[in-house]
């Protein structure tokens, strides 16, 4: 697997093979700037751990690929910008877990030709507050964009998704499907902002949004089996915070700890 | 031997009184079974026996063996050894079922152990022909009716509780699930001695769990009570023949 890990805006891991061309540049204001080419089918696992993380990233996927990103960040401030650029046939998979005190993200994809693909599977703890804008451009016909977004809020966290999918008209039959969850253990206020904006006919657009926190009936079973109030918030928290995926875990607990 | 002693119980919810002035004692090696038609407070009385905070008790007690527990917490009254099968287990996503029996299981045993506890519950999955397989999926989540309740059976098992409280756990069962549930919960009562309280409409559970005592409820309390002929009374004269009046025969 290909690793790229930054800590405090600094390359401290860079292994990748032939599959990924890369390059890296300091921009202005201590952004730095990634640019990745993805060339053949491959995986790559990011990790962010800092204090503070300024990134320009772009990542480049040719046609015919599937590119897998294991994304896994613990930062007390991050504002990162995302742009992904997918060409004919290609499919990326994005897992993410995240727990950042403070975070600005926005995220581009653009899905510039027929049967492009990205999937993102966003997990999200909330120390303070985050915003993150996803917003999806399907250039071409029968791309797909799905998104799963669950995020926790603790301590003083909240947080905001606005989340937009567009379709031009004449792009036929594109997939656009917002899946927003967020899971309140505080009082803070949270914002889901679910946004479809379709002119084409031939398309299959969804979204649900739900913010909340655990249902009583769901501590009352758990605590009728003999768990303490806070256990069983602890294990329903663990549970919808767990990544199905088994390398982002494993990453995320050797590098957390 | 434990004694559950409920003694002029009165419950509201948003302030709409839903228990009124009920009496009972069950000991162990006793099983009651509370009957009556729908909205009357009999799954009410389960979970505020078992401390659901959703209610407010107003007035009178619930003892478990001769202590009050009235302000006892959920969990705290679970670690008395009582337990409710609920008439609708919960959903919960993410929650993987071993790691939910895992967690209430070693909260109750001193001395866990994980190997035994794995062969007991693949044992126990195998003994209600249910696959093993499922311990891995989120808890009660896609499970028919009939999986929810011999789930929560299989979790009696494995807490091994003195006071069971059954609310329906004949709903969404065929007649096979039927047959191998009351025959399971009839097993572990010889087996463990423990008290039942079954919540029911159906006379066809009591062909395989036998009670000593029935009760009929309406309007928040027990209006008669008698042994198992009240069963057949109920099925062949219906619910309306019984009045309040009853109470005093």
């Amino acid at each position: 697997m290909n690793k790229l890990h930054i800590k405090n805006n600094k390359i401290i891991k860079q292994d990748i093979d032939s599959s990924i061309k890369i390059s890296i540049k300091e921009g202005i204001y201590d952004i730095l700037k990634i640019e990745l080419h993805i060339l053949k089918d491959t995986t790559l696992e990011f990790i962010d751990f800092s204090d503070t993380s300024k990134l320009d990233i772009k990542i480049y996927v040719d046609s015919n690929i599937t590119f897998n990103l294991y994304e896994g960040r613990n930062a007390k401030k991050s504002k990162i910008q995302n742009k992904f650029y997918v060409q004919e046939n290609s499919v990326v998979n994005v897992e993410r877990l995240y727990q950042i005190k403070h975070a600005k993200q926005l995220d581009l994809i653009f899905l510039n030709e027929t049967n492009a693909m990205v999937n993102i599977n966003f997990i999200n703890v909330a120390l303070d507050h985050g915003k993150y804008d996803i917003i999806s451009y399907h250039n071409a016909c029968k791309t797909k964009f799905i998104i799963k977004n669950r995020g926790v809020t603790l301590k003083k966290g909240s947080l905001t998704y606005h989340v937009t999918g567009i379709v031009y008209n004449g792009t036929k039959g594109c997939v656009v499907d917002q899946n927003n969850r967020i899971l309140t253990l505080n009082d803070e206020k949270n914002l889901i902002k679910p946004v479809l904006l379709i002119e084409e006919e031939d398309v299959i657009a969804n979204h649900s949004a739900y913010i909340g926190s655990i249902k009583p009936e769901e501590l009352f079973y758990l605590t009728s089996r003999g768990l303490s109030s806070s256990e069983a918030t602890n294990l329903i928290v663990k549970g919808y915070i767990q990544t199905t995926n088994d390398s982002l875990q494993n990453i995320v607990d050797v590098n957390w700890g | 031997m434990h004694t559950l002693k409920i003694k002029d119980l009165n419950v509201e919810i948003d302030g709409k009184k839903i228990i009124q002035d009920f009496n009972l004692t069950i000991n162990s090696k006793e099983i009651h079974v509370i009957m009556g038609p729908n909205g009357i407070g009999k799954s009410t009385l389960t979970k505020v026996i078992m401390g659901d905070p959703s209610y407010k008790i107003t007035k009178g007690t619930i003892e478990y063996d001769g202590k009050k527990i009235n302000n006892l917490k959920t969990d705290e009254r679970a670690r008395l050894g009582i337990f409710l099968s609920m008439q609708n287990p919960s959903e919960i996503e993410g929650v993987t079922n071993a790691d939910f029996l895992k967690a209430a299981v070693s909260k109750k045993q001193e001395n866990f152990k994980l190997l035994p506890f794995v062969k007991e519950v693949n044992e126990l999955y195998k003994e209600f022909n249910m696959d093993t397989n499922m311990t891995n999926r989120p808890l009660n989540v896609g499970f028919s009716g009939g999986e929810k309740k011999k789930n929560e059976i299989i979790q009696m098992y494995l807490l091994k509780p003195s006071l069971i409280l059954l609310d329906e756990v004949d709903s969404g069962l065929d007649v096979d699930s039927l047959k191998l549930v009351g025959e399971k919960i009839m097993e572990y009562y010889q087996k463990e001695e423990c008290a039942i309280l079954l919540i029911t409409h159906y006379q066809r559970l009591l062909d395989y769990i036998k009670p000593d005592f029935v009760h009929i409820m309406k309007q928040g309390s027990i209006i008669k009570s008698g042994d198992n002929s009240l069963v057949a009374e109920v099925e062949k004269k219906g619910y309306n023949a019984f009045t309040k009046e009853d109470e005093n025969e």
